[in-house]
Parts: C-alpha cells; sequence; structure tokens
C-alpha cells in the first residue's frame, strides 16, 4: 500500500502540487492532467527522485526515504524522457539495468529474452539502438519498468511515439500486470487509460481534483453532453453557444458533439471520460 | 467512540511478504561491479587517454627548463587526466538523458559516480606515479611532488563529488580544474607563490607528504563509503 499524506511541493516559492493525498493499493491508478499541471512532479516524488517540501509518502506504513534502496528495489519506473546508450543493444542495455537494479545475473538472459518478446523486440536484441525508432526506443523503455517484477510500476507519458497496435499491447500487458501490483500511469491521453484504469486521479490547480472511476467520473456528465448536426453557416455561433468537445464535417453539416450544463433542446448522449476531462480542462 | 479502519486482511499480508522478500533481497545485494560503474564511459576513457598523453608530452617539453617550472607543471598536471574523465564521462550521461532513470533505480546515480570518482581517482593516481617513475624521476623533489599531487588529485575528486551533488551538473565539476589550474599558474608565475612551492616541496619532509596523500586516500574512501550507506547501504 502506497500512501500519499498530504504532499506539497515547491520549486523555489512556486508550488508544483500542494496537499495532495492518496491512497493506492493494487491496481492501475491513472494519474490524468494536461502537461504542466504537477504530474510529473508528483512521479518523482513517488520515485524518490524529489523530495516533498511538506508532507510524505509512505509504503506499507514507512517514509519511502526512509526505506531507500529497498523501496527503490521494488519500483519500475518509466520517465517521460527515456535515455539511453546509443551503441548498446537492447539485451546489452537491459543487462546493464538489470545490474542497477540489483537483479540476481542467475536467468537474467531468460528473463530479458521473455521481456523483450513481450514488447514485441525479441528479434531486434542484437541490434544497436541508434536503429531504432522512437517507439522501438519507447518499447524497451517498458521492458527495463517491467523486467525486474516489480510491486510498483509508474509510468510517465508511456505511450509516446507508440503506434496504435503498439499502445493497444502496452495497455493489455499493463492491464494484466496490475492485478497484483500498484500501477500509476501518468498521461494527459485520456484513451491511454479509459478502457484499464480502476481509479483516475485527476490533477487540477496543482491539486487532487477527482479520485474515482471512470463511470463515476463520466457519470458526472450524465444530461450534459449532447449530439448534433448542425448546418455549416450555423456552426460558428452554435460554437459561440456551446462547448464543443469534438466536430466532424460532413456534407453540408457539422457532426457535433458538445456540453451544454442547462437542458439543449437535441440528441442526449453518453458521456466519456474525454468528455470529463475536457469539460474540466477548458 | 474512533473508529478505526484497517486495511484487508490481504493486504496486511501482502506487506508482511513485502517486507521479508525486501530483507532477503537485501542480504543479496552486492556492491556493483568495474562493468556496471564504467559502463557507457567508453568515449569519455578514450578522450581522457588522448588529454593525458597530451598533458604529460607538454610537461616533458618544460622538463628541461628551471626546476621550478618542471614541478609546477608536474604537480599541475597531476589532476588533470582524472577530471577530463570525471567531467566528460558524466557530461556523456547527461547527454544521453540516463541520469533521471538511473537515479530511481536500486544502485542509484549518484551511488555509481561516486564509486566511479574512487576508483578513477585512485587508478589515475597510479598510471601518473608509474609515469613520472618512468619520464621525470630526476625532476628535483619527483616523490614529493608525486605526494602531493595523489594528496590533490584525490580531495579534488572529493570536493568534485561534493559539488556535483550539490549543482547536479557536469558543468559545476568544469569549475575546480579552472581553480586548479588558475593556482598553478599563480605558483608558478607570482614571486610569494614560488617561495610557497618551494617551501612546500624542498623543505617539508616526504614523509609529511606520503601521511597527507595517505590520509586524503582514506578520507575519499571513508566518504565513498558514506555515500554508499547513505544510498544503498550493501
Amino acid at each position: 500500500m502506497l500512501t500519499v499524506d498530504n504532499v506539497t511541493k515547491y520549486y523555489g516559492k512556486k508550488p508544483a502540487v500542494e496537499n495532495i493525498s492518496l491512497s493506492l493499493g493494487n491496481g492501475l491508478y491513472g494519474l490524468l492532467a494536461p502537461n504542466g499541471a504537477g504530474k510529473t512532479t508528483l512521479i518523482k516524488m513517488l520515485t524518490t527522485l524529489l523530495t516533498p517540501t511538506s508532507g510524505e509518502i509512505l509504503y506499507c506504513g514507512t517514509p519511502i526515504e526512509k526505506l531507500g534502496a529497498e523501496y527503490r528495489g521494488l519500483v519500475g519506473y518509466l520517465p517521460q524522457r527515456f535515455g539511453f546508450y546509443r551503441g548498446n543493444t537492447p539485451e546489452q542495455y537491459l543487462e546493464y539495468l538489470a545490474a542497477l537494479k540489483g537483479m540476481p545475473g542467475e536467468g537474467l538472459a531468460e528473463k530479458i529474452d521473455k521481456v523483450l518478446d513481450k514488447v514485441g523486440l525479441s528479434g531486434s536484441k542484437k541490434v544497436k539502438m541508434k536503429k531504432f525508432s522512437g517507439g522501438m526506443i519507447q518499447r524497451v523503455g517498458i521492458a527495463q519498468a517491467i523486467m525486474s517484477d516489480p510491486k510498483i510500476l509508474i509510468l510517465d507519458e508511456p505511450t509516446a511515439g507508440l503506434d496504435p497496435k503498439e499502445r493497444v499491447r502496452f495497455r493489455n500487458i499493463i492491464s494484466a500486470m496490475s492485478k497484483e501490483r500498484t500501477v500509476i500511469l501518468s498521461t494527459h491521453i485520456v484513451s491511454d487509460i479509459e478502457s484499464i484504469a480502476n481509479r483516475v486521479i485527476m490533477i487540477k490547480d496543482r491539486r487532487v481534483f477527482r479520485d474515482s472511476t471512470v463511470p463515476e467520473l463520466a457519470g458526472e456528465l450524465e444530461g450534459q453532453v449532447f449530439e448534433a448536426s448542425v448546418p455549416d453557416g450555423e456552426y460558428e455561433a452554435f460554437e459561440r453557444e456551446y462547448f464543443v468537445l469534438s466536430a466532424r464535417q460532413e456534407q453540408g453539416s457539422m457532426a457535433v458533439r458538445f456540453y451544454s450544463p442547462s437542458p439543449a433542446p437535441y440528441k442526449a448522449a453518453e458521456p466519456n471520460l474525454e468528455d470529463f476531462f475536457l469539460v474540466t480542462y477548458r | 467512540m474512533i473508529e478505526i479502519k484497517y486495511p484487508p486482511r490481504e493486504e496486511i499480508e501482502n506487506c508482511k511478504k513485502l517486507v521479508v522478500s525486501a530483507a532477503i533481497m537485501r542480504k543479496k545485494t552486492r556492491r556493483p561491479g568495474l562493468r556496471t560503474v564504467f559502463h557507457g564511459c567508453g568515449a569519455a576513457g578514450f578522450i581522457s587517454a588522448l588529454v593525458y598523453v597530451l598533458m604529460w608530452w607538454l610537461c616533458a617539453g618544460l622538463k628541461s627548463a628551471d626546476p621550478l617550472r618542471s614541478g609546477v607543471a608536474i604537480l599541475g598536471a597531476y589532476p588533470l587526466g582524472y577530471f577530463a574523465f570525471s567531467f566528460l564521462s558524466v557530461f556523456s550521461e547527461e547527454q544521453c538523458e540516463i541520469v533521471e532513470l538511473k537515479s530511481a533505480l536500486m544502485f542509484p546515480y549518484f551511488y555509481i559516480v561516486a564509486l566511479r570518482t574512487l576508483y578513477s581517482s585512485v587508478a589515475a593516481v597510479f598510471m601518473n606515479l608509474l609515469l613520472i617513475a618512468a619520464v621525470f624521476r630526476d625532476v628535483g623533489g619527483v616523490w614529493s611532488l608525486c605526494a602531493a599531487g595523489t594528496a590533490f588529485t584525490v580531495i579534488l575528486a572529493a570536493a568534485s563529488l561534493k559539488i556535483y551533488k550539490k549543482f547536479g551538473s557536469s558543468a559545476a565539476i568544469c569549475a575546480l580544474p579552472a581553480a586548479w589550474a588558475a593556482v598553478c599558474l599563480l605558483a608558478g608565475g607570482s614571486q610569494r607563490g614560488a617561495e610557497i612551492f618551494n617551501y612546500a616541496i624542498q623543505t617539508v619532509p616526504l614523509a609529511v607528504h606520503i601521511i597527507v596523500a595517505a590520509a586524503s586516500i582514506l578520507g575519499i574512501a571513508f566518504y565513498v563509503g558514506k555515500v554508499e550507506f547513505k544510498y544503498v547501504d550493501c
């Protein structure tokens, strides 16, 4: 159990996050907020890269800075910018990171093979990473994060650079892993977490704004999301009146999905997490 | 009546298992080997070797000049090979953007840098001793110069580690060799500096220099041990 107890972080005099309190057991937690909202600061505190200005983070009741290496040994982390040695093959790089994670050498080669296979890179394990695409590099990043079978998995914007097929593969891996561990997935892409998160934590104005399930969050907009077909000439006026969530060009008109806090004379639509995200951060 | 919420039984059991497994893992933990400590430092090592050869070649060129200049050149050159490696190895890792990830691992980046500092400064000292014994052994007070150079190298290495911890940037490491070069220029170029230098090398007994050098090596080993205790507790 990971507990964030009233944590605040200042950079100089500027607050990055304030009074964050969370309780995270096994399961997948989506940390959802726009860029610059404080997600990465929170992630860095959870990985001991930053120390809170006030408050504390506890693992099984013990402050994580007190646990030190023991705690870091339990964490798998994929940073927002995953760096690598250009001259290394994924196999060499994972071997190296395994040594830094304190993983025993016995059975390591099999473990690396297995994890590279999981992310679809077994055929490229002997190719130098300088020849890899952005998506392939990101998959090496995911492989290193899950390689040690961590009890806590922290992923900061993990799907950046992945193509749709790779995203689905990634979601399946993470979803399966979250049954037996705490997975924290920080993103500003709603679809990354909509179908797999047990809970969604939204940060707004440096504080936890919502900590809830996807259906509960989407349900908050029940009866406030509508769909309409708006003739091209009227679209600008429509946009001024309502908050448009999405619009698609059709022949001579726009198929619009929009938000209205008060009843509107249009067909009501089923709200989803993306609607809630857009309405929250509009 | 205060209601106390306990976590579910399953979670309590999970936490117990984790504490036990962490304890077992900790017993198995061993200090990372040289291959891990120096991983990715090939280019930095190669460039440092070139700097090292060039620097001592310049020193050899100054050997025939007056003894003061020879001495100052040897002492000035002594820690620079180490500094070139120290700066370049951290700089190259910053360029690869791997510092953040490595800092979050069980053996964090600063601990690896500390081990690298210890090993590479001691290795640089030994290389210098061998080279000086081969090329510069006829320079007056050469063994005092070696002992003083050893002490300065490890003291400056420890200082660079402290500075890196404070500022978290390879650029900060550059401040020390720059300061060292300024001190050496002052020693060689001013009357007062030359007097101090001559006194330190010619008058202070060799035994004192050796004791200071040995104490410095023990000092940096102790400091790196403290870093190890704080970050890893092997």
